[in-house]
């Protein structure tokens, strides 16, 4: 059995559900190579912390925080024009952003056309200087 | 005190009826958060949560399956919720949104400066597994979560689950090769 082999059958290994002879190919390799023995234990770590979830128990005051809960959203539920209210702020909220969001939009393209012009403005000496009168200049 | 005896007592209005099924489903309700969520204060509020859930929704409880199994559900469906908000929440810190106490409670979590070496370590582990649990494929994790808990069957998981015995087989078995895959990337990335 090659490495890749043994590593894609460990956690059955740690079942111990693989069929008999494989059970002992599995444990052979391991016996064997160390790089796949070090993965094998930090699996078998790693699993066993959820075994020990299994040993957890509630804390003593569980069943009052229940009550307490239960309590909180009776006097919830006595208001329920707040949930009805939650969508609307929602909707205001998302068109004062689209709202926002064309503003930022204009605005952007404005500065635009003044960082354009701005460029433009070379182009703009050389069409007041024709480039035939410029090289008789030099000359 | 049969489960259709309780509901019905609790329904109308026997407190005692509903400590006792608080006391007799806590573990199993406790652990199937556990399963899901990596913190166990967490874990406990979520499972508080199920039960207020379960208080408000038993008039609808029609008893076409067992108490617990409904229960199991619930608690299922609560710390999916969880997961996903938990997510979110990361996702918006990672990109700069996001309440600073959502922050500093989970900076404080993964600092653990005064704990033991050995605590820190298992913190860590902790850390991998959850997160290795959690990229796997919503059914997978449920299955393979609750595969992991005691007394419960595969075919009283197929019955939470509401499918067939073979495909939670076929889930959970699929979970245990994602899981060893993502937790061997895990231990390269690490050595
Ligand atoms: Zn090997």
């Amino acid at each position: 059995m090659n490495h890749q082999t043994v590593r894609n059958k460990l956690i059955f290994y740690l079942e111990e559900r693989l069929p008999g002879d494989e059970q002992q190919k599995v444990a052979d390799h391991l016996a064997d190579c160390g790089e796949c023995r070090r993965y094998f234990e930090l699996l078998k770590g790693e699993l066993q912390l959820l075994d020990g979830n299994r040993q957890q128990e509630a804390g003593p005051y569980f069943y009052a925080g229940i009550k307490n809960r239960i309590e909180a959203r009776k006097s919830c539920r006595s208001f329920p024009w707040q949930r009805a209210l939650q969508p609307v702020m929602l909707a205001l909220l998302l068109a004062v952003g689209i709202r926002f969001g064309i503003w930022v939009g204009n605005h952007a393209q404005a500065e635009l056309s003044t960082t354009e012009q701005a460029v433009l403005v070379p182009f703009d000496d050389l069409s007041e200087e024709p480039i035939e009168e410029f090289l008789l200049n030099v000359e | 005190m049969t489960d259709q005896e309780l509901v019905r007592q609790i329904n109308s209005g026997d407190d005692k009826a509903f400590r006792l099924l608080v006391d007799r489903h806590q573990k199993l309700v406790l652990h199937t958060c556990l399963g899901f969520v990596q913190d166990r204060d967490d874990a406990e509020d979520l499972a508080q949560e199920v039960f207020v859930d379960v208080y408000h929704s038993l008039p609808k409880f029609r008893g076409d399956s067992k108490l617990s199994t409904w229960i199991y559900r619930m608690a299922v469906n609560r710390s999916l919720n969880f997961v996903r908000d938990y997510k979110r929440r990361r996702f918006f810190q990672a990109i700069g949104i996001g309440s600073s106490d959502d922050f500093n409670r989970d900076v404080a979590d993964e600092s653990w400066n005064s704990r033991p070496d050995h605590e820190v370590e298992n913190k860590q582990r902790r850390t991998n597994l959850y997160h290795a649990i959690n990229s796997l494929p919503e059914r997978q994790r449920v299955a393979f979560t609750l595969s992991k808990l005691d007394d419960l069957s595969y075919q009283d998981i197929a019955g939470v689950m509401g499918l067939s015995l073979s495909s939670v087989e076929s889930l959970i078995h699929r979970a245990k090769l994602g899981l060893q895959k993502k937790l061997y990337q895990c231990y390269k990335k690490g050595s």
